[in-house]
């Protein structure tokens, strides 16, 4: 079910920015916007299906942690 | 030209001032930090000198390139290089905006709304800044003209209702541990202010600029006036032991507010006056990560990018704040300032340096 709603909204998002980017032949902002929308599917849909996923607090943590000790 | 838009100096303060001070409102974390005891009042003063004399790097970067945002001049002085230093901004400002997300759904959840999905008021928050950042740099300003004063005068009202139940034999003694400590705090205090980098993404659209010694010198003035005015309001309420044993020191002293048993649980409006600065802090961090997106990529327009960006946004602050006590860890005194400092001290010192070197851009006194 969650599975179904986050591909909806992508696609919804998707469907909302992609027609006006290529009728007006922008393809840089269709490339970057596309790679930041795939970004946020993998992460959403990783964490939907139950994946458990680094917290980037705890690498700078460590990478602090290191430095400062 | 991605913007054509203008804000007044006014304005720009109380931009900035907004989104530093709502986190401050709801996560008082100087009061953690050291001295750790009653003297931490004196850290909030010492934040001034130190922010004045430690964010002189972009300071005079902007005096360098005036018609040049902070993401243009990177590449300006390193050239392509200059891109990765960008693109290492952007994944800061995307950590940080993530960051800020996840401490307010959590305020929200822990002490209003605790049954409510945290996702719930994400999505619907972000979606409405989205909104208010795609209208561009200009409304965002007069919106802000409008709702910084509101969020003002209900936090001196809550300190004037406070008033008479302060001591002010809760400040006593005085320096027990020494100016040092204070010192370090006020470094930390400084860390925090990652809006400097908005500052200097923004200048370019302040409309006379000669006042960009006014918004060098206004922001930090007001922003340790206030800080110092809520922290010294909880130490004299409260006193510092119970103080620190808080996760949300400032609402607390909200909650006490009795005037004449008829004035009482004013708290509400008091958060709803909370979210407004808050919209105001996601807007402008939405705004200030596609902009520089724009700027890196040389794209012309930066709009279609905000909602790919709030769905990048959320899937990362559900990973950041997944409980309180983790969040505060990392935004701790021993953590934090390591991380921040870097980038609104170090690698804008070294940006400076640089350009010195090779003579890029001309000083314009």
């Amino acid at each position: 079910m969650k599975v179904i709603a986050v591909i909806l909204v992508f696609t919804v998002i998707a469907l909302i920015q992609t027609p006006d980017l290529v009728r007006k032949k922008q393809w840089r902002e269709l490339v970057v916007s596309s790679l930041l929308l795939t970004l946020g599917f993998i992460l959403s849909f990783l964490q939907v299906i139950g994946i458990e996923l680094p917290n980037p607090n705890k690498g700078v943590e460590a990478v602090v942690r290191f430095f400062t000790s | 030209m991605l913007e054509g838009g203008k804000i007044t100096s006014k304005q720009m303060i109380l931009l900035l001032f907004t989104s530093r001070m709502i986190t401050w409102i709801a996560f008082l974390f100087v009061i953690f930090a050291p001295p750790g005891n009653q003297d931490v009042w004196i850290d909030c003063l010492m934040a001034l000198p130190l922010q004045l004399l430690l964010a002189l790097p972009f300071y005079f970067l902007a005096k360098r390139f005036d018609k040049q945002s902070f993401f243009e001049y990177t590449t300006a002085i390193l050239g392509k290089p200059g891109k990765g230093i960008g693109i290492l901004y952007i994944l800061f400002l995307i950590h940080m905006s993530a960051l800020s997300i996840a401490q307010f759904s959590i305020f929200l959840t822990t002490v209003l709304m605790d049954i409510t999905p945290p996702l719930f008021f994400k999505i619907t928050l972000l979606i409405l800044s989205a909104f208010a950042a795609y209208k561009g740099i200009e409304s965002l300003g007069r919106f802000t003209e409008l709702v910084a004063p509101i969020g003002m005068i209900v936090v001196l009202g809550v300190v004037l209702a406070l008033v008479k139940d302060m001591d002010p034999k809760e400040f006593l003694p005085f320096l027990e541990s020494g100016l040092f400590p204070s010192f370090f705090t006020g470094l930390y205090i400084f860390s925090t202010n990652i809006e400097l980098i908005m500052m200097a993404v923004l200048l370019p659209f302040l409309n006379h600029r000669g006042k960009l010694n006014t918004v060098y010198i206004g922001f930090p003035i007001l922003l340790v006036v206030f800080l110092f005015t809520l922290t010294a309001t909880v130490i004299a309420l409260f006193g510092y032991d119970l103080a620190k044993t808080m996760t949300f020191p400032f609402y607390s002293a909200i909650r006490t507010i009795s005037l004449g048993n008829i004035i009482e649980r004013v708290e509400s409006i008091f958060v709803a006056a909370w979210l407004l600065g808050l919209y105001v802090k996601m807007a402008l961090y939405l705004y200030v990560t596609v902009l520089g997106i724009s700027q890196i990529f040389r794209l012309k327009v930066y709009r279609p990018l905000l909602l790919p960006l709030v769905s990048l946004i959320v899937p990362v602050s559900t990973l950041l704040g997944k409980n309180i006590v983790e969040m505060n860890e990392f935004t701790s005194f021993e953590i934090y300032p390591w991380y921040a400092l870097n980038f609104i001290f170090i690698i804008p010192f070294f940006l400076l340096l640089t350009a010195i070197v090779r003579r890029k851009g001309e000083y314009r006194p």
